[in-house]
C-alpha cells in the first residue's frame, strides 16, 4: 500500500524543487548563517577548552617589560614573539620569594620547522601531564624531547639531529654548528605541549653563546638550572614586610651584566591565595620584570575579542531571519501555484488538517536543508583555516551538541516561515478555486 | 431504491446571492442532468452534493446519510469514500505520475490500493500505457480519461460531473459516452452531470432546470 503519508511527503519535496533556484538560495542564505554561528560557538568552546588547558595552573608569568597579554601569548600560549628577555639573577630573586611555592623558566628564541625550541625543565611537561611516548628525557644540553604534533609533522624519530632556526619562522640564520639530538616523544596531550620542542634551558643558552659550563662537562643541567634558580633560597628566606621594604629600595637589584644568561620568562605558581596580592606588585613596581596573570589576560583577550564576535553574532541572526523571510516568499509563491492542487486534494478527502502539514513539511524541510548545509559549509570552511585555528576549529564528521541546538533553531524557523502559506492552504476555498 | 434527494435546499453566497434549488430524488443507477445556463448555480449545485459547500438551509441525502449531520471530517470521508468527482479543469498533482494520481485518491479515502481494479480501470480507458507519465506529459483527452479513472477509483455509488463535455468536439464526446458505458458495465453507478451542453440532453434526461 502507498501510504498517503509518504505520498504526502513526496509531494511536499515535489513542490519544493519545482522551484529549485529560489529555494536554493534561501537554503544556501539559511546555511550561511548557521555556519557561522556554528563557527562562533566552536571557537568560543574550544578556545575555552585550549585557555583553561593550556594556563595548566600557572599563577603568574614574569617576563621582560611590555605588553602583558604578548607575554601570556608567548609564554602560555606559544603564539605571540616574546616581549623580550629576563636576567636570570632577578628570576632567582622571584623564584625564591616565600609566597612563590614552584617555578619554572622558558627560554625561547629558535624554532625547526616553525616548532618553537622551548629550554625549559622537566617539570614543564609534566604541567601538561605530558608522558613519553618513546625514548628518553633529555639528560644533557641539546638533547630534546618531541611533542607529538612535531614528531608527526616533521618525521624526526628518537636519535635523528636537526639544526634549529633563529627566531620564531622556520626561515632565518640556522644554528648549523649547533645541532640538537631527539633523546624522546612525548604521547599527545590536546595541549600546547604538542606543538613544541622541549629541552632544557643550557642549550638554548649554549647555541646563543651562554657557556655557563664546560662544554664537555656531561653533569645533568637539568639540575644545573634548577639549582642556580634555588641557590640564593636561604639568603632571601625573608618575610614579607623585609621583602617590600626591600623591594622599595632603589638599586635593589644588581644590574644585569652583558655576558649574563638570561631566560625568556618564568613560571610561577603562589604558596598560597595571597600571594597574587602580592607577588604582581612586587614585579611590576620594584623589577625590570613585567608580571602578568594568564588567566586575567586570556579573559582581557577573550573579553576584547567578544565585541568581534557579538557583531558577527548579530550579523548571522540577521542573515537568518532574512533568509527565513526568503523561505516565507518562496513558500507563499509556490502555494500560491499550487492552489488548484491544494483543492483538488480538498476534493478528495484530504482534510485541511493534512494540508496545514503538507505546506509546514514543507518550510521544516527547508529549515532542515539550511542546517544541513550549514553543517556542511561550516566544516569546509574550518578545514580551509591553517593550523593552529584549524586544529582548534577541528570539527568531527557528525554534528556537535551545540548543532544539534541550532537544529531546533532551524526547525523554528522553518516552521515560522510556513505557518503563514500554511494558514492561507488551510482557510483555502475549495468551492472558489474548483469553479474558476 | 432512491439513491440522492434533496430537500428546500438553499445555498447563500457570504456577498448576499442566493440560490433556491427544486427539489429532487436521483434513483440508484439512474443517470441525470443538472441543466442551465451559466452563473445559474450547477456547480453551486454539485458542490452541496459533493459536500465541498454546505448548505445555508435544506437537506442533502445521499444513500441514507444525511449530509448536514457529518462534522467536517465525517464529510470529507463521505466524499472521498461514496463520490467520484469529475472537474471542469483536469486537476492532477503535477509532481505525482499518473498511477501516483490514482493511488493517492484511494489513500485519501483511506482505502487499501487495489491494483487489479486500477488496471482494469486503466485498461478500459486505454491509458494503461500512460501510467508512469506525468500530467504535463498528456494530451487534453488523456488527461479526461485519467479523471474518470479517479472518479471511479474507489467505486463509488454517485459520479458527479461538472460540465464534462463542454470541451469536446462531437467525436471525442461520442468516445466518451462509450466510456461511461464501459465503465457502468465494470461498476455500476449512478451519476449526476451539471452541464449547458445540449448534446448530453440527447442521451441522458434532466433531472433538474436551473
Amino acid at each position: 500500500m502507498i501510504s498517503r503519508n509518504i505520498l504526502l511527503l513526496k509531494l511536499s519535496v515535489a513542490n519544493l524543487a519545482a522551484k529549485p533556484f529560489g529555494n536554493l538560495l534561501s537554503i544556501l542564505l539559511f546555511a550561511i548563517g548557521i555556519a557561522i554561528i556554528s563557527l562562533l560557538m566552536r571557537f568560543d568552546e574550544q578556545a575555552e577548552k585550549q585557555y583553561r588547558g593550556n594556563i595548566a595552573g600557572i599563577d603568574l608569568v614574569a617576563g621582560a617589560k611590555g605588553s602583558p597579554l604578548q607575554l601570556i601569548l608567548s609564554a602560555v600560549m606559544h603564539a605571540d614573539v616574546p616581549t623580550g628577555n629576563i636576567s636570570l639573577s632577578e628570576a632567582r630573586l622571584i623564584s625564591n620569594h616565600p609566597l612563590i611555592e614552584r617555578s619554572i623558566p622558558l627560554a625561547l628564541g629558535d624554532n625547526y620547522l616553525g616548532y618553537r625550541i622551548v629550554g625549559t625543565e622537566h617539570a614543564y611537561a609534566a604541567l601538561y601531564k605530558a608522558d613519553l611516548l618513546e625514548g628518553n628525557w633529555w639528560k644533557k644540553p641539546m638533547e630534546v624531547v618531541l611533542g607529538a604534533e612535531v614528531a608527526k609533522k616533521t618525521q624526526l624519530k628518537t636519535g635523528d639531529s636537526f639544526t634549529g632556526v633563529h627566531g620564531f619562522l622556520d626561515i632565518g640564520h640556522t644554528h648549523d654548528e649547533h645541532p640538537y639530538q631527539v633523546s624522546g616523544i612525548l604521547a599527545s596531550t590536546g595541549t600546547v605541549v604538542d606543538r613544541l620542542i622541549l629541552t632544557s634551558v643550557e642549550s638554548v643558552w649554549e647555541v646563543h653563546g651562554y657557556h655557563v659550563h664546560d662544554e664537555n662537562c656531561d653533569h645533568d643541567h637539568e639540575e644545573t638550572v634548577e639549582s642556580a634558580l634555588l641557590e640564593e633560597h636561604d639568603e632571601l628566606l625573608l618575610n614579607q614586610e623585609e621583602l617590600d621594604e626591600l623591594g622599595h629600595q632603589e638599586g635593589w637589584l644588581v644590574p644585569v651584566s652583558e655576558s649574563e644568561p638570561e631566560i625568556t620568562a618564568l613560571l610561577l605558581f603562589y604558596r598560597n591565595p595571597a600571594a597574587a596580592i602580592t607577588i604582581p606588585r612586587l614585579i611590576n613596581a620594584n623589577t625590570r620584570m613585567l608580571a602578568a596573570s594568564p588567566a586575567n589576560e586570556l579573559n582581557r583577550l577573550r573579553s576584547m575579542l567578544g565585541y568581534g564576535f557579538d557583531a558577527l553574532r548579530i550579523l548571522a541572526w540577521m542573515i537568518i531571519i532574512i533568509s527565513a523571510m526568503s523561505m516565507l516568499m518562496q513558500l507563499l509563491a509556490s502555494l500560491h501555484q499550487s492552489m488548484g492542487e491544494i483543492a483538488l486534494l480538498r476534493a478528495l478527502g484530504a482534510s485541511a488538517k493534512s494540508i496545514l502539514l503538507v505546506l509546514i513539511s514543507q518550510g521544516l524541510l527547508l529549515g532542515f536543508l539550511g542546517w544541513a548545509m550549514g553543517l556542511l559549509l561550516v566544516r569546509i570552511f574550518a578545514n580551509a583555516f591553517t593550523e593552529p585555528v584549524m586544529l582548534l576549529l577541528k570539527y568531527p564528521i557528525l554534528p556537535v551538541a551545540s548543532e544539534y541546538m541550532l537544529l531546533g533553531l532551524s526547525m523554528l524557523s522553518g516552521l515560522v516561515a510556513a505557518l503563514l502559506p500554511a494558514t492561507k492552504a488551510y482557510r483555502s476555498n475549495v468551492h472558489q478555486i474548483l469553479s474558476r | 431504491m432512491i439513491m440522492t434527494e434533496t430537500k428546500s435546499l438553499v445555498y447563500q453566497y457570504p456577498n448576499g446571492k442566493q440560490f433556491r434549488f427544486p427539489d429532487f430524488i436521483l434513483n440508484s443507477g439512474e443517470k441525470a442532468l443538472i441543466s442551465g445556463k451559466s452563473g445559474s448555480g450547477k456547480t453551486t449545485l454539485l458542490h452541496l452534493l459533493a459536500g465541498i459547500l454546505r448548505p445555508s438551509s435544506g437537506k442533502i441525502i445521499i444513500e441514507q446519510q444525511a449530509l448536514h449531520s457529518l462534522g467536517e471530517s465525517g464529510l470529507d470521508r463521505f466524499r472521498s469514500q461514496n463520490t467520484g468527482l469529475i472537474f471542469q479543469q483536469h486537476l492532477f498533482l503535477k509532481s505525482l505520475t499518473m498511477s501516483e494520481n490514482l493511488a493517492i485518491a484511494r489513500s485519501l479515502a483511506g482505502k487499501e490500493q487495489d491494483n487489479d481494479w486500477k488496471q482494469k480501470l486503466m485498461q478500459a480507458l486505454s491509458i494503461e500505457q500512460l501510467q508512469t507519465k506525468k500530467p504535463e506529459q498528456l494530451s487534453q483527452g488523456e488527461l479526461q480519461r485519467f479523471s474518470m479513472a479517479r472518479a471511479l477509483i474507489n467505486r463509488p455509488a454517485l459520479l458527479l460531473a461538472d460540465e464534462p463535455t463542454s470541451s469536446l468536439d462531437d467525436e471525442n464526446f461520442e468516445q466518451m459516452i462509450q466510456l461511461l458505458h464501459t465503465l457502468e458495465k465494470l461498476s455500476p453507478f449512478s451519476m449526476l452531470i451539471a452541464t449547458h451542453d445540449s448534446r448530453l440532453k440527447n442521451v441522458y434526461q434532466s433531472i433538474v432546470s436551473l
